[in-house]
């Protein structure tokens, strides 16, 4: 079985190709060019120096979010695209569950996802770090500052914490801030953040087997809405 | 705060160019205020030329934004119909780089939602049959 993963959800682009059971190949660029200059040369690419072909693949998957607006749609309507061609399935991934999966197994405990929203808003989702994977403890959040520390805080009394996402630091920052000891949150280095392509392919092949993949009609992007309530200047 | 006066679209334009010309490289988010007709979209002519954006440049009142490649990528908002920040989100308006420049027609929509430190401009009509305007400059 071959696999075409994909991930426009923040600013690097992502591109990775498996069989049943190995990476085959994987491709990152994170420049100021965006998704849309970056991932079809990269989908091709990828294809030519691995010397596979399109038209053999039996599933993509794709980030749906939450993440960059723009990435989202560049990456899901090139997806649908090239699924659309031979009705190959296709599997739509969480942003955060990828952030989550790539922090990897030695690190046990409760992972806290903070990917920036702007605005002083977060995406959150928490994981907990279990035996055989990672289980969802929350659904994807948008929190702001004040809201996600109370989190951090609530999940720190029974568990070591670790943070992760392009806001994890700023979340640290500002909890170092507010509580003096910080004994049981750890900040995830940035090489582990990292999207990995063995966390997309993990997660791929599992929602496969659950019988979760869908037609490409049906993929659609994740937004999590803000709250209603406005910031007044 | 700086006040320029304009009598004719020319002339708007013109001040739309200096001003580009002088921008500091750390000024991303120009923000414009004033009604319709007001010379948002002629300003934003001359700022595009120095930007050294050479062809056309058209409302964005349908497209919501455009995007014109010159020195740095300048994306060109209307936002008259731009009123939430789902609305905003939409826009892709977050999605911009720390290179990218973006000038916003119809700030006053959505300016609970920039950043600090934005320069923001304002065009009043100050008499409709003399084409006289007045350019407000905060910074
Ligand atoms: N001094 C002036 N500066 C700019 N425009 C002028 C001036 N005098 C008259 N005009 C006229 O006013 C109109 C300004 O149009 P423009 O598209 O620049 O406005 P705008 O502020 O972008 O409006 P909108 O809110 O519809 O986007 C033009 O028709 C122009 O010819
Ligand atoms: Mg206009």
């Amino acid at each position: 079985m071959k696999i075409l993963a994909i991930d426009t959800s923040s600013s690097p682009t992502f591109v990775s190709l498996f069989n049943s059971n190995k990476i085959l190949a994987e491709f990152s660029v994170n420049t100021e060019l965006k998704h849309g200059s970056t991932l079809m040369p990269m989908i091709d690419s990828i294809f030519k120096c691995s010397s596979q072909k399109l038209r053999e693949v039996d599933l993509f998957a794709v980030s749906i979010g939450p993440g960059s607006f723009t990435g989202l749609r560049v990456g899901i309507s090139t997806i649908k695209g090239m699924a659309m061609v031979f009705s190959t399935p296709c599997v739509g991934i969480s942003s955060l569950q990828i952030l989550a999966e790539s922090v990897g197994k030695t690190m046990k405990g409760v992972v806290i996802c903070i990917v920036d929203a702007k605005c002083g808003r977060f995406w959150v989702a928490v994981f907990k770090n279990c035996t055989e994977n990672f289980l969802r403890e929350t659904k994807d959040l948008i929190l702001d500052m004040s809201k996600l520390l109370e989190l951090v805080i609530k999940y720190e009394k029974n568990n070591k914490v670790f943070l992760t996402g392009d806001a994890a630091s700023l979340c640290y920052c500002e909890l170092k801030k507010k509580i003096k000891l910080v004994s049981k949150v750890f900040l995830v280095s940035e090489d582990f953040s990292f999207n990995k392509a063995s966390a997309v392919f993990k997660i791929a092949k599992s929602l496969f087997l659950n019988e979760k993949a869908v037609s490409a009609e049906s993929l659609c992007p994740l937004y999590v809405c803000a709250p209603k309530a406005e910031k007044v200047k | 705060m700086l006040e320029i006066e304009s009598n004719s679209p020319a002339q708007t334009e013109y001040i739309g160019y200096g001003i580009g010309k002088k921008l500091l490289s750390n000024q991303k988010i120009i923000a414009l205020y004033g009604g319709l007709a007001a010379g948002k979209t002629t300003f934003v002519k001359g700022l595009a030329r120095a930007f050294d954006f050479l062809s056309d440049v058209t409302s964005p009142t349908f497209t919501l934004v455009n995007e014109y490649d010159g020195k740095v990528k300048l994306y060109h908002y209307d936002m008259y119909r731009v009123k939430s920040w789902e609305d905003l989100v939409s826009t892709g308006f977050f999605d911009l780089d720390s290179e990218d420049v973006a000038i916003v027609e119809w700030s006053e929509n959505i300016d609970r939602y920039f950043p600090d430190g934005v320069l923001k401009i304002k065009f009043k009509i100050i008499d409709v049959k003399k084409n006289k305007r007045m350019i407000i400059i905060n910074n």
